[in-house]
């Protein structure tokens, strides 16, 4: 080993410099020193009115090439419509004025959303908790899932429109499994790394197995199965986006893909705002919860 | 070998449910339980796989896709590791484009085809910018993560020997973030694996892809051809997934042994 400094010999650090004697290896602080401290510690440096600049810096960037290209009539308004022309669309979106209406379509979506994880969490639940509770079922169908488990639904698309059709059946599987299988992969894992400790009390305590499983298992589980539950849901969301993009005649993909097809991109970049602040919604909901249920979890550790 | 240890050797466990599901598919198919545009035999599945036509458009399809693949991944993940490491290591560019980053990510992927094709028309352009959308996500988010969690004991030791700002990320903060990186590159091609397959279903016949020959024969109700065509398709992202996840454990086997 050539590079001189830090050598670890057993339980004993050994501390080698180079010639310099180690009294002389901190020195004096310098101003560089000083420096390289200082932005170690940003929040002391920058101020709450520089802090906003830089929050608002980039979107105002957007905002301002967006209205030059589009007020120059750089590119034609159907490739790149003004914001103005996209926030008076919203608006006639919201109201209903532009014929299509916005909330049908979204309530249209959200239903959809809430009845594939109505249907995928319990399947999902009761596959996660079979397969981390119990190695013999592990073993049996924990391979075969774990590969399936690698196949995204979406590549399943043509496939499952022979058997299913392209209606609301199609739209629920694929929704389904793409909550299954998250939710079936972090529960199991969950549950498998829960400490060995809490197991052993309960096998002290001689619980029957259903008390094992309800007193021990799920409610130390319950963080991993929760954070299986959002990730559930959010491919969920995104599942439903690409099949109703692909194949739809209601809900928010279908909007998106009329607009596109009119070539109103106007209609197309309000759907596109509207399904992040679905998803951030969704996330932003699902963690909250999560918190709140879980605020025991904070005091005991 | 008796009975018993078969019985108990994952092996065999592993192969049952397989077995069971062929066998259930041999006999829905020869009892006719359900309509072969459902279902194929194995025999019509078989004859597609070896048919010379077939296999010349799905290999064409694949290479096409490959090719797609290979650009816009190498685009997304070269602009994302430059905007991660931007966002991870200086927390004053973190908090410019942090929060458009996190707004923009929320969208779900597919809802940016439609603008796509708009802006970049049906053919092989707009797939390319759409793998690297979809590739640059894990990225950026795998990098800054990597570069955000270095332990803060090693930069201490690191200040202690006093290194230089260039020392301190060559020696320290690199190799500490190296592992995350590599895992959110490896997830990062997975995905747009199957993106890139998404966005041929989405954009449809124009886009020239495997994803494309496979809607195509969904069209015309040819479902061994489908059927072969997903196979290909899922045989290949797992396949890949095994692959790319050999990769870190010969780069860093210090960090499986720890």
């Amino acid at each position: 080993m050539n590079s001189p400094g830090l050598e670890f010999k057993g339980p004993s650090v050994v501390l080698r410099v180079r010639k310099e004697p180690v009294a002389e290896v901190r020195p004096a602080v310098t101003p560089a020193l000083r420096q390289r401290r200082k932005s170690a510690a940003p929040h002391a440096s920058s101020g709450r009115g520089v802090r906003i600049f830089q929050f608002f810096l980039f979107p105002l960037l957007v905002l301002v090439v967006w209205v030059t290209v589009s007020s120059l009539h750089l590119l034609p308004a159907n490739i790149l419509p003004s914001p103005l022309a996209v926030l008076r669309t919203g608006w006639e979106l919201i109201t209903g004025e532009y014929g299509e209406k916005l909330s049908v379509h979204l309530v249209t979506s959200l239903w959809r959303v809430a009845r594939g994880a109505a249907i995928g969490v319990p399947i999902g639940l009761a596959l996660g908790l079979a397969l981390g509770f119990s190695p013999t079922v592990e073993s049996w169908i924990g391979p075969l899932f774990r590969t399936i488990a690698q196949i995204p639904s979406i590549a399943l698309i043509p496939l499952l429109m022979m058997v299913l059709g392209i209606d609301d059946k199609l739209k629920l599987f694929i929704m389904a499994k793409a909550c299954v299988i998250p939710l079936t992969l972090v529960t199991a894992d969950g549950i498998r790394n829960i400490p060995k400790t809490y197991l052993e009390v309960g096998r002290v305590l001689r619980l029957r197995r259903w008390t094992l499983l309800g007193k021990v298992v799920l409610p130390a589980a319950l963080p991993s199965i929760f954070t299986g539950i959002r990730q559930g849901v959010a491919h969920v969301w995104v599942s439903l986006v690409a099949v109703e993009v692909l194949a739809s005649s209601e809900g928010i993909g279908y909007l998106m893909t009329w607009g596109r097809l009119i070539f109103q991109l106007d209609v197309v970049l309000v759907c596109v705002g509207v399904i992040g602040l679905i998803g951030f919604v969704l996330d932003f909901g699902l963690r909250r919860f999560e918190e709140h249920l879980l605020r025991w979890k904070g005091e005991a550790s | 070998m008796s009975i018993a240890a078969i019985y108990h050797s994952p092996r065999f466990r592993t192969l049952v449910p397989v077995a069971v599901l062929l066998v259930l598919w041999w006999l829905a198919t020869t009892y006719g339980w359900v309509s072969t545009l459902v279902l194929v035999p194995f025999e019509a599945l078989g004859r597609a796989a070896l048919d010379p036509e077939i296999q010349r458009s799905l290999l064409v399809g694949l290479g096409s896709t490959f090719t797609r693949l290979v650009e816009g991944s190498l685009i997304g993940i070269a602009g994302g590791l430059v905007l991660g490491s931007a966002m991870g290591l200086s927390s004053a560019f973190d908090r410019i484009m942090g929060p458009s980053f996190h707004a923009v990510r929320q969208v779900a992927i597919f809802a940016w085809i439609p603008l796509l094709t708009a802006w970049f028309g049906n053919g092989d352009i707009c797939k390319t910018v759409f793998v690297a959308i979809a590739a640059s996500k894990p990225v950026v988010m795998g990098t800054y993560e990597g570069f955000r969690n270095v332990p803060k004991h090693y930069i201490e030791v690191g200040r202690v020997l006093c290194f230089s700002r260039s020392r301190m990320l060559r020696r320290v903060i690199l190799p500490a973030a190296a592992p995350a990186i590599i895992t959110s590159l490896q997830l990062s091609l997975i995905f747009s694996w199957f993106a890139a397959i998404g966005a041929e279903y989405v954009i449809g016949v124009m886009a020239g892809g495997i994803g494309s020959v496979v809607m195509a024969a969904q069209e015309h109700f040819r479902t061994d051809v489908v059927l072969v065509g997903v196979i290909l398709i899922s045989s290949v992202g797992i396949l890949m997934n095994k692959i790319l996840r050999q990769i870190p454990r010969y780069l860093f086997p210090w960090h499986e042994a720890a």
